[in-house]
């Protein structure tokens, strides 16, 4: 359990922070400039906010009012920064033991175990300067976890790497985040990344934070548009795989007693899948419409409506005990004479399903 | 440079009056200087060339005197009172009779050389650098062995006195090249302590570097010229007895300028042989001061 | 085959380079690092002494080390007094001499190479629990070899042919303070020394190219290594 309190002044931009991170991925997401980094720095000991209070586990990291601030070195935070920092020259062995031999680590995770987590046997005896940025950075996590952190820090480990090697290193980070054991600080202005990896989501703007909880809650509020960004809005709802349609080649999803039909994907009846829907790919109606191509039709309730300067306004809606954000235009939203409390209808086109993912819990 | 006065020019063209650079170019110019500054400079160029190169004058109205360093100051003095009788002036070149010896033959421009021993002079002559004709003995030297001024050592003989130096370092010229050096071993073999010795020897290049030990007190003590202890004030704890062959300073000449033989003349003359035993020199065949 | 003057002369110069490198380099390296990743008042300062040896006429510098670690100085009597060491005059005061000498060349390319070592590696390393100590010698000391071996070789090829410094400092004693550089200056004076100032010529020719091919190799196959 992370708990940090801080306050700091640097050219102009002022950070006032207080966040808790507990077990599993607790995401960090914000725009650029908004004091992600500046906030990891500090936790891992490179930078000394002004004033404030760190603690870790029950361990006091730093505190003003009593003058402790503990180096780097003592802190137990294992950090992954955006560019790998292996040290070229040492083998990848080597790197990865590097807390254990020079920083005298122990109680670390075997590093056959990591080896397995992450896919680095092969990489072993190879230099770092012989390796892709996607296994770079594998071996830069495999590095921090063997040195027997109290909690990683990943500080946009994905941003240096483009599309291919992306892809290739999620689903090593969706296998850490689940079987890895240490709780995770996952810092990204990537949504994609955070909604497939995080249980928690914190989003900082300008040096202050705007809202933290939940990742499904958090993503849909409506508030948090300029903080996420009009274009990424969106909902993440849980649901389970009912039965697959092989002739069709579909799947057929449940939600809270109501069912989704999304592209084939692979998982045993009773799989629990997490969806992403764009707010922008749902429509509202106030009857359920037939003889319609859109096979996903929710029965909602209307929780919320945000009318904008533009010509859009965003809808909350309730599906059972999760929320569903719609973005229709105003016009639309006052001729259907929406209102919180109404009963309509979300239709979602199946194609516009963002592709399911495995969910953490 | 050229980046600069681009730059200025730019700015001065744009009408910016004040030249401050951008970031990038001061980066590249640490010591950046204004136009006006740089063509200052370039323009004095020419005018320190001309200076500087100050050609020599003819050799007619020059003398060009190599001499043996123990012998620099009274070359000097010699120098100024022959200008002043005949209107020639002269250079003095002074260094290791050896380092002279070399300099010459490998072509060093010189009318006269004053050498500390006849050797060097005979290899000169050999080389065909130096007239064997007009070589003749000027002057004569006593060796000493000399502590720094206030260290004075009450021991007589020269057993006693080295003995009494506790083993510290003796100075004097190479004995391997420097006449001053080469006498000091013959004086030093003459009087049975060569061996003894050689191990605690510091060599020189040139009689003036063994003095200036001896003088600045780095060293226990020296084997020098009397004249050049005499200048600098040592103390005197031995003096060795006349050297057999005697030490000689020869003169002889190197080129055919027609000053040359005329400062020969004057060396033997009356106002140069006042000179000679003013700096302390004996005179050849003991002719008294 | 070598003549007794040329053995000594060569033997004496291994000596003296020898022992100036082994003290040169340790200060070397502390003086590197602080140059290149410390802020503190006179640095300056230090830094204009540190590189006047390069700048001064090496006779200049031997001169200052006689007045300093002289027998009359004050260094020097000091040393004599409390530890019964003299320099001046003998090989140990030749070492000296060449270590002042090289001591400008060593410093300058460990201290681009220490600049050199990306700071961000040295935060990483502290993030695994390394120590500032663990940090430098494991980390930044490693990364800067080559930079560090490529200032051995020119410091010891220094070291090697000091001339001006030594004759002032030490004198041109024989078997004592008469290195390679002193011996040809010593041929050159005597009437039939030609061929025996060639001779120590070519053999301090061939060490000091020796020397900066060893360490050139050295750092080659450290870069090689490190790209295997």
């Amino acid at each position: 359990m992370l708990e940090v309190e801080v306050h700091h002044r640097a050219g102009g931009f002022a950070l006032d922070v207080g966040v808790s991170v507990g077990d599993g991925v607790t995401a960090l997401f914000g725009r650029s400039g908004a004091g992600k980094s500046m906030l990891v720095a500090m936790i891992a000991g490179l930078m000394q906010p002004a004033r404030g209070r760190i603690v870790l586990n029950g361990r006091v990291l730093f505190d003003s009012e009593t003058s402790i601030d503990l180096p780097a070195r003592r802190r137990r935070v294992g950090v992954v920064f955006q560019e790998a920092r292996l040290f070229p020259h040492l083998s990848v062995r080597r790197n990865l033991l590097y807390g254990q031999w020079a920083g005298g680590r122990r109680n670390a995770p075997d590093l056959g175990a990591i080896c397995d987590l992450l896919g680095l046997e092969t990489l072993l005896d190879r230099s770092p300067d012989t390796l892709s940025g996607g296994e770079a950075q594998r071996v830069a996590i495999g590095r921090a976890l063997l040195s027997a952190p109290d909690i990683l820090l990943l500080d946009e480990p994905l941003s240096q790497l483009d599309g291919a090697r992306r892809a290739e290193i999620l689903p090593w980070l969706d296998r850490l985040a689940h079987e890895a054991g240490t709780p995770i600080l996952y810092v990204s202005h990537a949504l994609d990344e955070i909604t497939r990896l995080a249980d928690d989501l914190i989003v900082i703007s300008d040096g202050g934070i705007v809202a933290s909880g939940p990742v499904e809650e958090v993503i849909s509020r409506i508030d948090l548009g300029p903080a996420t960004g009009r274009h990424e809005a969106g909902s993440l709802l849980r649901g389970q795989i009912s039965r697959h349609d092989e002739a069709y080649s579909l799947t057929v999803l449940s939600l809270d007693g109501q069912e989704l039909t999304v592209p084939a994907i692979a998982g045993e009846a009773g799989t629990p899948v997490r969806l992403r829907i764009r707010a922008r790919d749902v429509a509202l109606a106030l009857e359920r419409p037939l003889k319609i191509s859109i096979r996903n039709i929710l029965a909602v309730t209307i929780a919320e409506i945000a009318f904008e300067d533009g010509p859009f306004a965003e809808v909350l809606t309730r599906v059972g005990e999760q929320y569903l954000r719609a973005r229709i235009t105003r016009c639309s939203a006052e001729e259907l004479g929406l209102a919180p409390g109404a009963q309509a209808y979300a239709l979602i086109k199946s194609v516009a399903i963002v592709r399911p993912t495995l969910a953490s819990r | 440079m050229r980046s600069v006065i681009c730059c200025h020019a730019r700015n001065v063209a744009a009408g910016r009056q004040n030249t401050t650079f951008s970031r990038r170019e001061m980066r590249g110019i640490e010591y950046a200087m204004d136009r006006r500054t740089f063509l200052f400079w370039m323009s004095s160029v020419p005018a320190f060339a001309v200076v500087a190169g100050a050609p020599a004058t003819a050799s007619g109205e020059t003398l060009r005197i190599a001499a043996a360093s123990s012998f620099a100051d009274a070359a000097e003095d010699l120098g100024a009172a022959f200008a002043r009788s005949t209107g020639i002036k002269t250079i003095i070149n002074a260094a290791s009779s050896s380092t002279l010896a070399r300099q010459i033959a490998n072509g060093a421009a010189a009318d006269v050389f004053l050498s500390a021993n006849r050797d060097w002079a005979d290899w000169l002559a050999d080389k065909g650098r130096l007239d064997a004709d007009s070589l003749q003995v000027f002057a004569g030297n006593q060796l000493v062995l000399a502590v720094p001024a206030g260290r004075s050592i009450q021991a007589a003989g020269l057993e006693d006195s080295l003995k009494a130096l506790k083993g510290g370092w003796i100075a004097t010229g190479d004995p391997e090249h420097v006449p001053l050096g080469q006498y000091a071993r013959d004086a030093l073999i003459g009087e049975g302590v060569w061996d003894k010795v050689r191990s605690r020897l510091i060599p020189t290049d040139n009689a003036r570097a063994a003095l200036r030990l001896v003088a600045s007190g780095h060293v226990a003590a020296g084997i020098v010229y009397a004249s050049d202890a005499r200048a600098a004030d040592l103390e005197i704890a031995f003096v060795f007895p006349p050297a057999d062959p005697p030490i000689a300073y020869v003169a002889g000449l190197v080129s055919s300028a027609p000053a040359g033989p005329r400062f020969l003349a004057f060396l033997a003359s009356d106002a140069g042989t006042f000179v000679l035993c003013r700096h302390g020199l004996t005179l050849p065949e003991s002719r008294p001061c | 085959m070598l003549s007794t003057e040329a053995v000594s002369a060569l033997t004496l110069s291994l000596k003296v380079a020898g022992l100036a490198m082994v003290v040169a380099l340790p200060l070397a390296l502390f003086a590197g690092y602080a140059l290149a990743r410390w802020r503190f008042p006179g640095k300056a300062l230090l830094t204009v002494l540190i590189y006047l040896p390069l700048v001064l006429p090496p006779v200049v510098t031997g001169y200052m080390l006689l007045i300093i670690f002289g027998p009359n100085g004050a260094i020097g009597r000091w040393l004599e007094q409390s530890l019964g060491l003299v320099l001046a005059f003998r090989w140990t005061g030749a070492a000296l001499a060449a270590g002042v000498m090289a001591f400008p060349l060593l410093v300058r390319p460990i201290a681009l190479a220490f600049a050199a070592v990306d700071q961000r590696l040295e935060d990483a390393a502290g993030t695994l629990g390394a120590k500032p100590g663990t940090v430098f010698f494991t980390l930044t000391l490693p990364l800067a070899a080559p930079g560090i071996f490529a200032g051995v070789a020119l410091g010891f090829a220094k070291a090697l042919g000091e001339f001006g410094a030594t004759i002032t400092f030490a004198a041109n004693i024989p078997g004592e303070t008469r290195t390679l550089a002193l011996a040809v200056h010593t041929a050159l004076q005597r009437p039939d020394g030609d061929m025996l100032a060639i001779g120590l010529s070519m053999i301090a020719l061939s060490v000091g190219a020796l020397a900066v091919g060893l360490s050139e190799f050295a750092a080659s196959r450290l870069r090689r290594k490190r790209r295997a």
